[in-house]
């Protein structure tokens, strides 16, 4: 019923393999190509949907390094803007996924008992709801809602909702994770000492909860962007996600599925758009484990 | 980590589970049904959604009903006509008043007769209130039977406003005045194998519309069975009757096996009247979600037919063959000649909302007829059937295919003309596009409307100078927007149901529940009246065709785009018999298999 | 121990009666009417009155209450798009079929899972540990249905070794299985290999090592065991997901399963197909967090279950 992308667990701490190096050369990529997209999606915002019927479907070429498109846009500027939205909707469902999986997760493990049980329960409960439904509901109440009252564009609303849609679930599955680590880390002796000399429950949460937690909500962070990149992806296969002809990663990647048959093969339409979204999604996974690693160096515990 | 040596944790232990899991597995692929061995195999790429003929309004239903059940008269295997089925109309019927003969070897596939009774307790079960559906108005040109589905609804909502111990006593007896009451419609049964029909009005198309599914008859004795009245009066039918095995068929095949989503399997029925010509024996009848994964089937020879090649490839298919079939619009390419492209009955277009006013409260621009015409001329239908449909679509003016409807001269209307267009919007207040609101673009994220909407909205864009927004919905979002007019321009398309000018015409009448644009124009409401009530013929289609100019020259409730092409695809060299018929209506009992082999095809 | 078991257990009802009344609130409030369908005529407003009203629809409050009674009898209803099936059917039907798909993807995630994230762990920094590192990541960075349609095509049309589309025999299983096995396998590799580098590290395993144990006892018998519980946890979810299927690989190898249904059913609209979906999700998914709560809270003495003992 769900796509295996959609609802994942946690995967906890990540160690890096890749000590330094990898990790810095990852590192690097992502910012190179977060600056590609940002500056080329800037550029690239007044004429990507400009059709030129007469060019179209043609193979890489010096004037149009990526091919162009079933109508004749060059697919270059298209990949940057799709990056930019693309990296744009991750980046904020991940900020917002992170943000109420940590309060919520802290909270119902810290307090524990009865509030801790009623807290889970209805993260059981928003687990059990139908996803899909809830993105087509986002979309048509929400969507409304911030283009006629707020003036929004329709590809702003699209991304907006999109975020919304993606972080409301992933925090499910932060929540969960940042909860059995809190439940945990509150039976280890540095936290019982700390209670005993009479340090709050802000404090503890502060000054021993936080660090040790901050290696799992790098980690899952790192996985959650890719998962809200492919989530979008999904989405626009199904055709509620980010509408044409404001390109995203995922509806490039989408259209470019069904370019590649038996039959004839317009491969860069596939290679472009796929490429610079695994290559990215693999850098933002070694960056993870890189960050991983230098944070457990100072693990306190 | 604390260590728990307790338990032993040894391989063996291991192995049971897993031994286990995969046990569990294999038995749960053998709870689904194996693949049927079949002599034929043919693929849609949609779904079944009823076999119902009552309930049937998508192609993919009625394309298998035509299989099982034989009306008075069949679709014609070449044309949009129809040709006589079962019967055999008696001298003496005219426009208004038909009178069949039941064929005495028209028989179902267990030797019972064909019946009259049978023809009547279809049609009554196609119109009663519990049962009807998108169709039953057809059976409206029937004399007495719209007087008798209103007093139906009528009594239904007195009983049901009864108390409730009172109500079935009152159902009683209105079901005896509700038999009483269809006795003495326009259907008249005159004996077991007469049936006279007699009409409100002379309806010149009616032979066409006894073709279509809610007239087909039914096996009233095992049908019957499964019919449920509520205690307020209304008739059910436990929606189980047409499961294979529950019912009878006089058509060609009969249903053999329906699995869900998967596929049916027809076996031809040996009580069918010309079975002795049915060459196939039996067909299994897939239907897969995927188009690309349709394609494969076929490709790889698992299917012999494919029915339908709505995938993104398609243009290149249809460019790289050349149909040797007659009617196919496809000779190009030389590398393959299993890819028939054809027209069809159906018209692409984009519907402007002609209301005075705009959902969001303001002024609606199309409301004006030259801002109408003036985004109809600057569309480039010929750039979009070679550029982005490519499938040698006919770029179309006007709604009715051009040379389907025999007799029916052909029209053109307002075609691609820049500078008359900036003149028009000139005229209307918008200086080359000067003042004019965003335009909402509404279609739904299927097949290629995406794209077929991104260049139609960069021609208006870039050649009048007008803002445009895409709005792609998925299906129902886009249906329920279009109903209620929420839109500035959404896509749509019409496919005729019968072999008249009318089926096209009439969606543009201002009393029809599928005019979206709301185009309400008095003028044209008279004259279309006026033209169908013509009794010469040819000075009828004379006069239809003047409203189709009228609309289309000045008046544009809508852009038409261009003629529906379909697509199928099988050998030619081993599969013969099939035609191309605009209405996409595969008869399998014409079709014949030259090897043996089991889904024979492949020529990848 | 049971009491905790018991109190969570009493709990299931209650979660499945929210969600019902949720998902309920969804389907009536997300607008799209599910008795018009496309290409169909406009419905005249009194046939739709006689639909809903056989349907047992005539209101929201109505349908409501009697679906509910309705599923107390273990009746899911009817579809509203395919109107000569009942949900009933349709789910038993496709179920066994998505459950076939899905444990043998959990199963594949597994072994391969386990078994390279203990080959990397054992070997950090080497070979393996970058070629396992990298088949994970590789794993959750493709879309499915791209891997889907290159298992397709590599498979039939480039080696044409397997039939398209053909549901029924072990082979059918295989490729789906293994596009739906990707994302878990590389979830359990990764925790696989954190756990199991956490736990060679420690104490215990010394001691073992110390006692003189032959290396393969000390992994099989001390280390994996202690480094499976957080697979565990994750298995549980996991595995009600993969059970109730997939859209996307579904529709690519043409497979039977309930997941395109569940899709179908949001997208058409059928109100009763999507309230049966999601009921027979949740049910498995809300069942299978308890049993993997409490079995962790068996062996992690640390893990407190929630609820007051």
């Amino acid at each position: 019923m769900i796509v295996a992308a959609e609802r994942e667990f946690s995967i906890g701490v990540t160690p890096s393999l890749a000590r330094r190096p990898t990790a810095s050369a990852a590192a690097i990529f992502l910012i190179l190509m977060i600056a590609a997209c940002g500056v080329g999606g800037l550029w690239a915002r007044s004429r990507f949907a400009a059709t030129h019927l007469e060019t179209a479907r043609t193979p890489p070429t010096a004037r149009a390094p990526f091919g162009t498109d079933l109508l004749g846009r060059c697919l270059l500027p298209r990949c940057l803007l799709g990056g930019a939205v693309s990296l744009g909707v991750g980046a904020a469902a991940a900020a917002f996924s992170v943000f109420l999986g940590v309060v919520w997760g802290s909270l119902a493990g810290m307090a524990g008992g009865r509030l801790d049980a009623f807290m889970m329960r209805i993260v059981d409960v928003l687990y059990g709801l139908p996803y899909l439904l809830l993105v087509i509901l986002f979309k048509i109440g929400l969507g409304g809602l911030l283009s006629s009252r707020l003036g929004m564009s329709h590809g702003m609303t699209d991304a907006v909702v999109l975020m919304l849609a993606i972080g409301g679930v992933s925090w499910l599955t932060m929540a969960r994770i940042i909860r059995t680590q809190v439940l945990s880390l509150k039976a280890r002796p540095f936290v019982e000492a700390a209670r005993a000399i009479g340090v709050g429950p802000i404090g503890i949460w502060r000054t021993h909860l936080l660090p040790n937690l901050a290696g799992p909500i790098i980690a899952y962070t790192t996985l959650t962007i890719p998962q809200a990149i492919l989530q979008e992806s999904f989405l626009s296969f199904l055709g509620i996600g980010i509408q044409p002809p404001m390109p995203s990663w995922g509806n490039l990647a989408a259209e470019g599925v069904a370019a590649i048959n038996s039959v004839q093969s317009f491969w860069w339409l596939l290679a472009f758009p796929c490429g610079m979204l695994s290559l990215t999604l693999l850098a933002l996974n070694l960056v993870g484990d890189g960050m991983q690693a230098a944070l457990s160096g100072e693990d306190p515990a | 980590m604390p260590a728990r040596s307790s338990l032993s944790f040894g391989s063996a232990r291991l192995l049971i589970p897993l031994v286990g899991l995969v046990g569990l597995i294999l038995g749960l692929t053998r709870l689904t049904p194996r693949e049927p061995a079949a002599e034929l195999r043919v693929v849609d790429a949609v779904s079944i959604a009823t076999l119902d003929p009552a309930q049937m309004s998508w192609l993919q239903d009625i394309r298998v009903a035509s299989q099982l059940y034989e009306g008075l008269y069949v679709p014609s295997a070449r044309s949009t006509g129809v040709e006589p089925g079962c019967a055999l109309e008696l001298p003496g019927s005219d426009d208004s008043s038909l009178r069949f003969q039941i064929r005495t070897d028209a028989r179902w596939s267990n030797g019972d007769p064909v019946t009259t009774d049978d023809f009547i307790f279809a049609w009554r079960r196609a119109v009663e209130p519990g049962t009807a559906r998108d169709y039953s108005f057809f059976l409206y040109l029937i004399r007495g039977v719209r007087e008798y589905v209103d007093w139906r609804n009528t009594e239904i909502e007195r009983i049901g406003r009864l108390p409730p111990n009172e109500r079935g006593a009152a159902a009683a007896a209105h079901r005896l005045e509700a038999d009483r009451r269809f006795s003495e419609t326009g259907i008249v049964r005159e004996d077991g194998r007469t049936l006279r029909i007699e009409l409100v009005r002379k309806v010149a198309y009616f032979r066409s519309l006894l073709a279509g599914p809610v007239f087909l008859p039914l096996h009233r004795g095992s049908v019957e069975r499964f019919a449920r009245w509520s205690d307020t009066g209304l008739l059910f039918f436990d929606p189980h009757w047409c499961k294979p095995g529950n019912t009878q068929y006089n058509g060609a095949y009969s249903l053999a096996d329906w699995t869900f989503k998967r596929g049916l399997l027809l076996t031809k029925n040996p009580a069918y009247r010309d079975a002795a010509s049915v060459a196939v024996g039996s067909v299994e009848w897939l239907d897969v979600a995927s188009v690309d994964t349709a394609w494969l089937m076929y490709a790889t020879g698992r299917a012999g037919w494919l029915l339908s090649l709505e995938a993104g490839f398609a243009p290149e298919l249809v460019q790289q063959s050349d149909s040797p079939l007659p009617g196919a619009l496809n000779h190009s390419g030389r590398k393959r000649d299993d890819v028939h492209a054809f027209p069809a009955f159906g018209t692409y277009f984009y519907n402007f909302n002609c209301l005075p006013w705009l959902p969001d409260g303001g002024r609606n621009p199309f409301a004006d007829a030259r801002v109408r015409l003036a985004f109809s001329m600057a569309v480039d239908r010929v750039a979009l059937v070679s550029q982005v449909t490519r499938r040698d679509e006919p770029p179309a003016t006007t709604i009715i295919p051009p040379g389907m409807i025999t007799g029916y001269p052909h029209v053109e209307g307002a075609g691609l003309d820049l500078s008359r267009a900036r003149s028009l919007l000139a005229e209307a207040g918008y200086p080359g596009g000067r003042g004019f609101p965003e335009v909402t673009l509404l279609f739904n994220n299927e097949a290629n409307h995406g794209l077929i909407a991104q260049s139609v909205a960069a021609m208006w864009s870039q050649s009048l100078g007008v803002p445009v927004r895409l709005l792609g919905k998925e299906a129902q979002s886009y249906r329920e927007d279009k109903k209620q007019h929420r839109f500035m321009v959404a896509r749509a398309s019409w496919y005729g149901d019968y072999d008249d000018p009318t089926t096209f015409l009439d969606v543009f009448r201002s009393d029809n529940g599928n005019n979206d644009s709301a185009y309400a124009d008095p003028e044209y409401d008279r004259m279309l009246a006026r033209a169908d009530g013509l009794p010469d013929a040819s000075a009828r289609l004379q006069a239809l065709a003047q409203c189709e100019r009228y609309l289309f020259n000045g008046s544009m409730p809508a852009v038409p785009l261009f003629h529906y092409v379909n697509i199928y695809a099988f050998d030619p060299k081993r599969l013969t018999g099939v035609s191309l018929s605009p209405r996409l209506l595969p008869l399998l009992r014409n079709v014949r298999v030259s090897t043996s082999q089991p889904g024979a095809a492949g020529s990848d | 121990m049971s009491h905790r078991l018991l109190s969570r257990l009493l709990q299931v009802p209650i979660v499945l009666f929210v969600i019902y009344t949720l998902t309920f609130v969804m389907v009536v409030a997300v607008p799209g009417n599910p008795f018009q369908r496309e290409g169909s005529r406009a419905l005249p407003p009194l046939l739709e009155q006689a639909l809903r009203q056989r349907y047992g629809m005539d209101d929201n409050w109505t349908f409501y209450w009697r679906y509910l009674g309705r599923l107390m009898h273990g009746d899911f209803g009817e579809s509203l798009q395919y109107e000569n099936w009942s949900c009933n059917e349709i789910i038993a039907a496709s179920l066994p079929v998505s459950a076939a798909i899905g444990l043998t993807a959990v199963l594949i995630a597994l072994v391969v899972g386990v078994g390279l994230g203990t080959l990397a762990a054992l070997r950090r920094g080497g070979l393996v540990d970058f070629a396992a590192i990298g088949l994970a990541v590789f794993s959750i960075s493709v879309p499915a249905f791209v891997v889907g349609a290159a298992l397709l095509i590599l498979f039939s049309v480039v080696f044409p070794i397997m039939p398209v589309g053909t549901w029924g025999g072990p082979l059918d299983l295989l490729r789906p299985a293994v596009t739906l096995s990707l994302v878990p396998m590389a979830y359990i590799l990764r925790l696989t290999r954190l756990s199991m580098t956490e736990v060679l590290d420690s104490d215990f395993i010394r001691t073992a090592r110390a006692k003189g144990l032959s290396e393969s006892a000390v992994i099989w018998r001390h280390a994996l065991r202690n480094a499976l519980l957080p697979v565990m946890s994750y298995l549980g979810p996991a595995t009600a997901a993969a059970m109730t299927g997939s859209f996307v690989v579904e529709r690519v190898f043409n497979v039977p399963g309930l997941g395109i249904h569940f899709v179908n059913g949001v997208l058409n609209r059928d109100q009763m197909l999507i309230l049966a979906t999601v009921l027979v999700y949740s049910t498995m998914l809300v069942t299978l967090n308890v049993l993997v709560d409490f079995v962790n809270g068996l062996i992690d003495p640390r893990v407190n279950l929630g609820a007051p003992a």
